[in-house]
């Protein structure tokens, strides 16, 4: 408790206290909106191979811009396999409270042509799908303490990943990247989502034999 | 909007996890993951099929707009009516209901640089 003296001398300190003041509008930190560039996966050719794949942001930044996080929070915690990059994501993540993550580079099955025209693609047949189940993802949350919680993904979904290889397939290209030195980049992801997975094999999509021409592995 | 990578026309209502529930080489609908229920619409194959079909139709450039009703309408009348199943006749029923509830406007088309 501050009484007499004591708050005179305290009034004198915060006379002396210099806030500085910054004009101009804040500064944009946009940290948590920053996709690693490469991401590892599989070699649709051999199930044994990992390489690297560049990492769309163009649809990600677009989605942001009219509002729509989740696919950034989709790509974070499933294609790289970690926690979106927003303050106080150590609230879901410190010892104890820890659920694992599922990465794009653990994918168990692929596919290859996805039966439909897909950009100069008239048939699709570039583009391949990669499936992972995941136990747990990120969604935005409306709360002052943290803008994304975990949530468990139901059973009966898988996540699918779908890559556009590079035509022609260049030939070992080193990236200079630190952490992917040593994984030929081989394509680019392009889009990803949720499904629901097939009744009688719960780790493929459904409808598995009608959405793609072939099973690669 | 219309993503280039996918090359695919999306609307959605809310911004959450959602479902890709496919109903054929041309829609898929969004589904909400907590009660299933449909809250978006992917048209897949879009540069293409504006070109082919919308494009000349409408008389559209990038300066236009269009209802996505109408866009859906023109997918349906590509697979034409007899091929329809039941439940893709459903879910483009759906899609129609969720374009017109929402009164949603296609202002973003595929770039057409090599189409000029």
């Amino acid at each position: 408790m501050v009484i007499g003296s004591d708050f005179s001398v305290l009034r004198g300190e915060l006379r002396q206290t210099k806030v500085p003041l910054r004009l101009g509008p804040p500064s944009q930190d946009a940290t948590w909106q920053t996709l690693p560039q490469i991401v590892p996966g599989r070699s649709p050719f051999d199930k044994a191979t990992l390489v690297g794949y560049r990492l769309s942001q163009t649809s990600i930044k677009k989605a942001l811009e009219a509002g729509r996080r989740q696919p950034l929070f989709d790509a974070m915690s499933m294609i790289v396999g970690l926690p979106p990059n927003v303050p106080n994501i150590s609230r879901w993540t410190k010892d104890g409270v820890y659920r694992p993550l599922f990465p794009f580079a653990k994918s168990h099955a692929c596919f290859r042509g996805l039966k439909r025209p897909i950009g100069e693609d008239d048939r699709g047949f570039d583009t391949f799908a990669f499936i992972t189940k995941p136990e747990w993802g990120f969604k935005a949350a409306t709360s002052m303490v943290c803008v994304a919680e975990p949530y468990q993904i139901p059973s009966d979904l898988v996540f699918v990943t779908y890559v556009r290889l590079d035509h022609p397939i260049r030939p070992l290209a080193l990236e200079t990247t630190r952490q992917f030195r040593e994984f030929p980049v081989k394509g680019m992801v392009t889009h990803w989502g949720l499904v629901e997975c097939d009744p009688v094999d719960p780790l493929l999509p459904i409808g598995h034999g009608e959405r793609y021409r072939r099973k690669m592995w | 909007m219309y993503f280039e990578d996918s090359d695919s026309l999306e609307y959605v209502s809310e911004d959450g996890p959602c479902i890709f529930r496919r109903v054929d080489e041309m829609l898929t609908l969004m589904i909400s993951i907590d009660d299933r229920r449909p809250i978006g619409i992917q048209l897949k194959g879009f540069k293409n099929f504006y070109i082919r079909r919308l494009r000349a139709k409408y008389s559209l450039d990038e300066n236009h707009f269009l209802a996505l009703t109408c866009a859906l309408e023109e997918a349906m009348n590509s697979i034409g009516a007899e091929a329809f199943k039941e439940n893709q006749l459903e879910s483009y029923t759906l899609a129609l209901n969720i374009a017109e509830r929402d009164s949603v406007e296609v202002r973003d088309f595929p770039r057409l640089a090599c189409g000029r």
